[in-house]
């Protein structure tokens, strides 16, 4: 083989291995690139899987949330019909408690009452002592109210009776209370006897007690009027 | 009926166990988490000498059936700790090595460290997806297709054929059945009863099989080799077709 064929064969197979090499070299930088995008592309995959699994968890528990929502609201429904009669029972008893029934009913005692129906018994001044005392008074049995009442104008004293709420009780009157005949022996001049004994029944809680007395016939006027308890007696 | 249900029981256990030889990924990073045991699974050697020597005794095979050139970009498929690419890349343009175990990778980073023209790809799962449309020229697996089920290899054939630039070439090798070989494997894997069945057993290939694959994934110049450690190879060459669609000749 001639020389320059031999040249020209060793030119062109070094240009072939040129080009081979620079073919060569552009398809692994392709393939370079694309295991860079592949692997950036794994990444955010992974990420999204993350995120897949981070939406989901919060999908669950919105749902959870949602489910104690639920039965929170359930509950309240169960106690709002539950409470329901307790607000008609309440109303009707507002209702019954503005009703004259209801003062009839109720007990007077319950409620704290004010002394106005002493005023149609003026009161008079009187010295007086009461031995038993009503201020606490212990149910079962009737009580007897005991002590003694005069005028301190000096005018005779021709009765006594106790009145209790709307009811009035008498007893004895005249008995002897030699004692304060000698303490106040000008102003029992005409009281001879000024003692009295009252038995009278009573409900339990609060009453309004007075003690009132007829001088010289005449109207009667209340002594001492005072707010009293009935409580049950232990046992009772 | 005891004996039925027994039979089930044995067929249910073994179903299972064929299912996990398709967690390859698993099954391979188990078996390389010491580099010891790595080694022993990818080339039945721990010492560095002879497993230099089986690889080229590989390459040997590479040479001789699919060929090898200086300026071939080549891509090994199941590349484990880099028996193979230790030596190759040194008779290559660039050497890509790929497995399905991250902790093979690792073995092989360690192994192939400061080779400058080597790349260590982790496939995410069965298949090539990593690997960019004809940008190899040699693209081969050895040693691998016993470990997977059929479906599995052809859809890597069906990979090497898509990565493969026009007149690039493609190895694949597995145990033949129809040798004393092949037949002596295939008797001692089916003796293990099936309930111990590893998930990594060998299991072998036949001619036929790796002749279809070939054709079914579109190559040409199909051949099967007989290697002389009793093993077969398929090769095959993807049509030299540029982007207008003329064929060319390969270089």
């Amino acid at each position: 083989m001639p020389s320059d064929e031999t040249n020209e064969l060793t030119k062109l197979r070094a240009a072939l291995d040129d080009v081979t090499r620079r073919e060569a070299a552009f398809r692994l930088k392709a393939a370079k690139e694309y295991l860079a995008t592949e692997a950036k592309l794994r990444g955010l995959e992974e990420r999204i899987k993350a995120m897949d699994t981070y939406v989901h968890e919060l999908h669950v528990t919105r749902d959870d949330l949602r489910a104690q929502v639920q039965a929170a609201r359930a509950d309240v429904e169960t106690l709002t019909w539950m409470l329901y009669p307790k607000e008609r029972d309440a109303e009707s008893l507002a209702r019954a408690k503005k009703s004259a029934f209801w003062f009839l009913v109720s007990g007077a005692a319950k409620l704290p009452r004010s002394v106005e129906r002493l005023s149609t018994v003026p009161a008079g001044d009187y010295i007086y002592y009461l031995h038993t005392s009503p201020y606490r008074i212990y149910r079962p049995g009737s009580f007897t109210l005991r002590g003694w009442v005069m005028p301190k104008d000096g005018r005779a004293t021709t009765a006594v009776r106790v009145a209790i709420d709307e009811k009035t009780f008498y007893g004895r009157f005249g008995l002897e209370e030699p004692e304060v005949i000698v303490q106040h022996g000008a102003q029992a001049a005409k009281n001879p006897k000024p003692g009295f004994e009252i038995a009278f029944e009573i409900t339990l809680g609060r009453h309004q007690l007075a003690v009132e007395a007829q001088v010289e016939n005449d109207n009667w006027q209340t002594v001492v009027s005072t707010p009293v308890w009935c409580i049950a007696a232990q046992g009772a | 009926m005891s004996d039925t249900r027994d039979s089930n029981l044995r067929w249910q256990e073994s179903v299972h166990s064929l299912g996990e030889r398709t967690h390859y990924k698993k099954v391979w990073n188990r078996q390389a988490q010491d580099s010891e045991v790595a080694k022993l699974a990818v080339g039945g050697f721990t010492d560095e000498q002879t497993l230099d020597v089986t690889a080229r005794e590989t390459i040997s095979f590479l040479e001789s059936t699919a060929g090898t050139q200086n300026m071939d970009i080549v891509l090994e498929i199941g590349c484990g700790v880099g028996r193979v690419g230790k030596v190759l890349s040194q008779q290559c343009f660039h050497w890509f090595g790929c497995d399905i175990s991250g902790e093979m990778l690792k073995h092989a980073a360690r192994r192939l460290a400061g080779i400058p023209n080597v790349s260590l790809v982790e496939l995410h799962t069965v298949g090539l997806s990593e690997i960019h449309d004809e940008t190899i020229d040699l693209v081969y697996c050895t040693v691998v297709f016993m470990h997977l089920l059929e479906w599995d290899r052809f859809k890597y054939v069906q990979e090497m054929h898509r990565v493969l630039r026009p007149g690039g070439r493609c190895y694949f090798d597995n145990i033949p059945l129809d040798t004393e070989h092949g037949w002596r494997v295939f008797s001692e894997s089916a003796e293990y009863p099936i309930e111990r069945r590893s998930a990594h057993m060998s299991m072998t290939s036949s001619r036929e099989e790796f002749r279809t694959y070939l054709e079914r994934a579109g190559f040409q110049d199909i051949r099967i080799h007989e290697l002389s450690n009793g093993m077969i190879a398929g090769t095959g060459r993807k049509a030299p077709i540029n982007p207008s669609g003329e064929l060319i000749e390969p270089l």
